[in-house]
């Protein structure tokens, strides 16, 4: 109840800090302040081990990161424990935790099971609440970082009251290496966390723009593609993940860009133009038809994106001059501005879970990353550009934290440029940014 | 006529060049390079290979016509010469936005080459949006330099 309490206390704090159009100063320099949140105590206890030594450190080691790096939590150390609970079966003592206001203790125990298995045992003391929770998870000991953000997202959705976490989960993304004018451009992929980094694709032909359906089965992206005359053009292909097959969508002259999945995976929105006449086209993935959407000669329709309850697309257009955020029905109906203030609004991507829309916002040269509501109203800064330009804007699969593009220009001469990516939680209380091992963009999460 | 008079203006200029038209070609600037006639090294020295393009703009101003002429008179001369013609963007947009405004500037030379005479097939286009920067830097120059369309031979 208090927890609850000082949840949407947070978030009144960070929407009268952020909502911007019209205040007196520039509201957008207000957004973060991390000093201002109390931050929920945990304690992650040793955990009992009957299996290979080591694993139940690490196990530990990956909760507490994951706990740490969402911003809503601390996990304490282990020299300030009021007690130390003699294995797996003792309880904590409520007020001795109390006291250091410590809100939840984790214990597990690890042990073999049958045929090369590992089992592991955890019991989530709530003090708080009184409620605890006990889960176990089956795994093979190379999954030893997976049960681990699975626990750690058990933890999360107990503490905070979300249905879904998102440190069990993926980032695809394009990474950029080689000469900036003649770049080689890689399919990556990772953990949420950064680890398991690996490339999926060889970088022979530069690719863009990837997007994934929830199941995470495949994934879509743009590759430049050359015929016998060395005519080149992007083209949206489909990989399985699986096989890592690739299938061309679509049969058409056109280039393809910016593909976007429904919520059950069924169909594809994606842009298609000639000469800068772009239109956002609709296909059904089951039969292969593709349906045009919209249709003014001359503009660039761009960049659609569906809701999560699949009634609307969501897509960017400069038909009224400058780039604006358009809504319409799915079958190209009912066409609507719903970006109303100053500047230009960039991108939009729906949240998988709720009414709120990503987008990036341009001023001038400044850039920010904004959301707002399906009628363009609650909008707010969630992070800003400081200088550099954000880009492409994807959602944790539980709508709760944003992972973008920040690219820095660098110095008069282009020194220290980069191209990273950063999680931004949509209360705009943490920003990481992946330390990834080349230049990185547009990624695509999934989990 | 405008046709007429940018062929005849190649034709002379490729009678001041002797007989050995492998090593000598004269350039549309009246310089005499030293380029396998008809090769990607003589139409980037020759011709010119690039214009540029204000913020957020896809229209040709007068350089950027004027560079083209020179770039049309010399496909003229190589009609067996097929190229692609890339648009590029400044890196301070979005991604998605300017790969289709990269496609316009692109198209733009590819119809201004084309109503001078070049054959529509022999132009190809494709954008790179803001994804393949042609110099790095963070100023207005820099940025100018990046909106380009760069015609490339194949």
């Amino acid at each position: 109840m208090i927890r609850n309490f000082i949840k949407i206390l947070f978030l009144m704090i960070v929407t009268l800090l952020t909502t911007h159009e019209g205040s007196a100063t520039d509201p957008l320099k207000l957004t973060l302040n991390k000093g201002r949140f109390a931050k929920i105590l945990v304690a992650i206890h040793p955990f009992e081990s009957m299996a290979e030594p080591g694993i139940e450190a690490n196990i530990r080691k990956v909760i507490e990161a994951d706990l740490n790096n969402c911003g809503f939590f601390y996990s304490v150390d282990r020299p300030a424990f009021p007690e130390t609970l003699k294995g797996f079966g003792a309880q904590p003592r409520p007020d001795l935790w109390k006291k250091l206001n410590i809100s939840a203790v984790l214990n597990c125990r690890v042990y073999n099971k049958n045929f090369g298995t590992l089992g592991i045992d955890c019991k989530l003391y709530d003090l708080v609440t009184g409620r605890h929770l006990s889960f176990p998870f089956t795994f093979r000991p190379e999954q030893w970082r997976r049960v681990a953000h699975m626990i750690a997202d058990s933890i999360y959705c107990r503490l905070m009251g979300y249905p879904k976490g998102y440190f069990d989960s993926k980032i695809f993304y394009v990474s950029r290496s080689g000469k900036y004018s003649d770049p080689n451009f890689r399919l990556a992929m990772m953990d949420y966390d950064g680890a398991n980094h690996r490339f999926v694709t060889d970088g022979m032909n530069m690719i863009s723009m990837p997007a994934m359906p929830n199941s995470g089965k495949e994934i879509a992206f743009v590759e430049v593609i050359s015929d016998k005359k060395k005519n080149k053009q992007h083209k949206i292909y489909r990989m399985d993940l699986l096989t890592h097959r690739k299938s061309l969508v679509g049969n058409t002259s056109l280039s393809t860009y910016a593909p976007a999945y429904s919520p059950d995976g069924k169909f594809l929105v994606y842009s298609a133009s000639k000469d800068g006449n772009s239109s956002i086209y609709l296909m059904n993935l089951e039969t292969g038809q593709a349906r045009r959407l919209t249709n003014t000669p001359g503009v660039i329709d761009t960049s659609p994106s569906f809701s999560a309850d699949q009634r609307k697309i969501f897509f960017e257009s400069d038909r009224n001059g400058k780039q604006q955020i358009f809504s319409m029905n799915v079958d190209g109906s009912d066409i609507q501005n719903i970006s109303y203030g100053n500047g230009k609004y960039c991108n939009p991507v729906c949240s998988p879970v709720s009414e709120w829309i990503a987008f990036v916002k341009q001023q001038g040269s400044e850039f920010s990353l904004c959301v707002m509501r399906p009628d363009g109203s609650g909008e707010r800064a969630v992070a800003l550009g400081n200088g550099n330009v954000l880009d492409t804007p994807t959602w944790s699969p539980n709508g709760q934290v944003i992972i973008y593009t920040r690219q820095s220009l660098g110095d008069k001469k282009g020194r220290g440029r980069y191209s990273r990516l950063c999680s931004q939680d949509v209360t705009g209380r943490q920003e990481n940014l992946y330390p990834t091992p080349t230049d990185a963009l547009d990624a695509a999460w999934v989990g | 006529m405008r046709k007429l008079l940018i062929s005849s203006a190649a034709l002379l200029l490729l009678a001041a060049c002797d007989s050995s038209k492998k090593k000598c070609h004269v350039g549309a600037d009246g310089s005499v390079g030293a380029f396998e006639a008809g090769s990607a090294a003589d139409f980037v020295h020759n011709a010119g290979d690039r214009v540029y393009f204000d913020y957020n703009k896809h229209h040709l101003s007068h350089d950027a016509t004027t560079a083209l002429d020179r770039q049309a008179a010399w496909l003229m001369n190589y009609p067996h010469v097929n190229v692609t013609v890339e648009g590029h963007c400044d890196e301070r947009g979005t991604e998605k936005y300017n790969m289709i405004l990269g496609e316009k500037r692109a198209k733009a030379v590819k119809d201004y080459a084309a109503a001078l005479g070049v054959h529509a097939d022999r132009l190809n286009t494709i954008s790179y949006g803001k994804s393949k920067p042609q110099v790095i830097g963070n100023t207005e120059e820099a940025y100018a330099r990046n909106r380009v369309a760069i015609t490339v031979v194949h």
